[in-house]
């Protein structure tokens, strides 16, 4: 229960951070709004499950760089000090300190979506929507599910690299993608008409590789499993529930990757 | 006689000496001034209107009550324990065997009498004006109504000042705290309540004319709302009549009115006590 230990503390070294209050409070501040002006702007019906279609492309942006940001420097930041030394020298094994700076990390991630989500599903309901609820709990898990994914990104990337330099690089790369990707697919098609290639739109192959993003796979499960009025494509690739299981990937394999590397590096 | 937590008599000491000193005290004769300017300006502008009417009289009457009584409740009670911290005598005080709920005790009924007594025979004064003026409606015998509820409504501002006086002794925020409660509770409630429906109906001003339940518990939780929607029930003065109209919901009914005032003055005494007691003097 080491690991418990370590996330205890991680929790509460992060949740007083100033950055992540900011960025927390930025999060809540995003789904309130957006709750606000949902019954004004959107035609409707409102619900609270399709107010999720409606939110998903603001948390898309907001929830991957509170991940980064709270994950990137979880591991490489004690590694560059001396502290990972000297917790390592307590009876904690590397396995314990990443696993439970991960779980410290997110806690605060999974307050800040759990505290938006409170908020806007009021001011949703109250006084012209409705409540729905089992969608609206999905709608919830999934933005968790992608909160968790891209924290341990950052904190694959922070246990992977050897210097905070690095770190940021990498996450600031990662985050620059994220953006960019969602406007990759009109970029290619854009392309292809341009170069009058046969009007079949993005060729198969592109459009699975465009597919694997994590916050593309965040809205193909709103759209398809959450949102009444989304839609997802026909093509197997394209499906909500394969979408799940892309996030449970990205949650878990970058990380393993890089504490295999991390196990077996001789640390300073 | 002589318990060692003071006895019986304790409080009563205090409250005795809290009367006699505001005898010298300028604020109460301000505040009686105040008073008798207020009331006998009413009775003037009243017997010049138009038609005399009981009921329009019972009206007006409420009306300045319900916005002046607050100031004179505040202005009497805010200081009233703080002060003697201020200027060191309430160690005197309580180096008597007084202990600091006794202390409390008497202050509050001291401040009640020299709150309520000028009311009260203003109040009555007024009635019998109204009396000789006016046909002695049958609604005359709700007088007394009238002046229990207005002694009720001036006790929940005294409480919440002397609350007030017991939470702290810094200067600016006691003079800034009474402030702040006469503009919430007395001349920002009503606009506060709608800003927040108007608001949460994302500015669809028909909100406003059909207000939603809640709504009405929220202006019925303003002292002066609750103070009016009990009057209603003696004597049917045209104020705080939303409350009348048809598909109101049940928990604006009179009772929570009165549980609205009790409310008031019960809390800030308890909590003002709960930060007074454990307070280093």
């Amino acid at each position: 229960m080491s690991w418990l230990v370590i996330a205890r503390q991680e929790a509460w070294l992060t949740a007083t951070a100033r950055s992540v209050r900011l960025l927390a409070g930025l999060l809540v501040l995003v789904c309130a709004v957006g709750a606000y002006v949902f019954p004004v702007f959107d035609p409707g019906p409102h619900t609270t499950a399709h107010f999720g279609g409606y939110v998903s492309g603001w948390l898309g942006t907001l929830v991957p760089l509170i991940g980064l940001v709270v994950g990137y420097n979880a591991v490489v930041g004690e590694r560059r000090s001396g502290a990972l030394a000297l917790s390592l020298s307590l009876p904690h094994g590397r396995r314990d300190v990443v696993f439970g700076k991960l779980l410290g990390r997110l806690a605060p991630v999974v307050a800040a979506i759990v505290a938006g989500a409170l908020i806007a599903g009021a001011l949703v309901v109250y006084p012209f929507g409705e409540l729905a609820l089992a969608p609206f709990l999905a709608f919830v898990g999934a933005t968790i599910t992608l909160g968790v994914v891209y924290t341990a990104l950052g904190v694959a990337i922070s246990t992977f690299v050897a210097t905070k330099t690095r770190a940021t690089v990498a996450a600031f790369g990662v985050y620059v993608l994220v953006v960019v990707w969602t406007e990759l697919e009109a970029a290619i098609e854009l392309a292809l008409a341009s170069i009058g290639s046969p009007g079949e739109g993005v060729p198969t192959a592109v459009e699975v590789l465009l597919a694997l993003e994590p916050t593309t796979a965040y809205d193909r499960i709103v759209a398809g499993a959450i949102d009444p009025a989304g839609s997802v494509g026909d093509a197997w690739y394209l499906d909500e529930w394969v979408a799940l299981a892309l996030l449970v990937l990205w949650a878990t394999v970058p990380l393993a990757i890089a504490y295999r590397r991390f196990a077996g590096v001789d640390l300073p | 006689m002589s318990r060692p937590d003071g006895g019986p008599a304790g409080w009563r000491a205090i409250a005795r000496k809290d009367v006699q000193d505001a005898g010298r005290s300028r604020t109460v004769w301000l505040v009686f001034a105040l008073l008798v300017v207020s009331a006998v300006g009413f009775v003037v502008l009243d017997t010049r209107s138009g038609d005399p009417d009981y009921l329009a009289f019972v009206d007006g009457l409420a009306g300045i009550v319900g916005v002046g009584l607050p100031l004179l409740s505040i202005l009497l009670g805010y200081r009233a324990i703080a002060h003697e911290r201020i200027d060191g005598s309430i160690r005197l005080s309580l180096s008597f065997p007084h202990s600091r709920r006794e202390l409390l005790v008497g202050k509050f009924l001291g401040r009640s009498v020299v709150l309520l007594v000028p009311t009260v025979v203003i109040v009555l004064l007024a009635g019998a004006v109204a009396v000789v003026r006016y046909e002695p409606a049958a609604a005359i015998r709700w007088y007394p109504w009238v002046l229990l509820l207005t002694a009720g409504y001036g006790l929940a501002f005294l409480a919440v000042a002397v609350g007030l006086s017991m939470s702290t002794t810094v200067d600016r925020r006691l003079t800034l705290g009474a402030f702040g409660v006469y503009l919430l509770a007395v001349s920002l409630w009503d606009t506060l309540v709608s800003a927040t429906v108007l608001v949460l109906h994302r500015f669809r001003f028909e909100a406003l004319a059909e207000l939603p339940s809640w709504a009405y518990l929220a202006h019925l939780l303003q002292p002066s709302e609750a103070y009016y929607h009990l009057l209603r029930v003696g004597v049917d003065v045209d104020r705080a009549n939303r409350y009348a109209e048809a598909g109101t919901p049940w928990f604006v009914e009179p009772p929570v009115a009165a549980l609205v005032l009790l409310a008031w003055t019960a809390t800030p005494l308890l909590v003002g006590f709960a930060l007074f007691r454990r307070a280093d003097l």
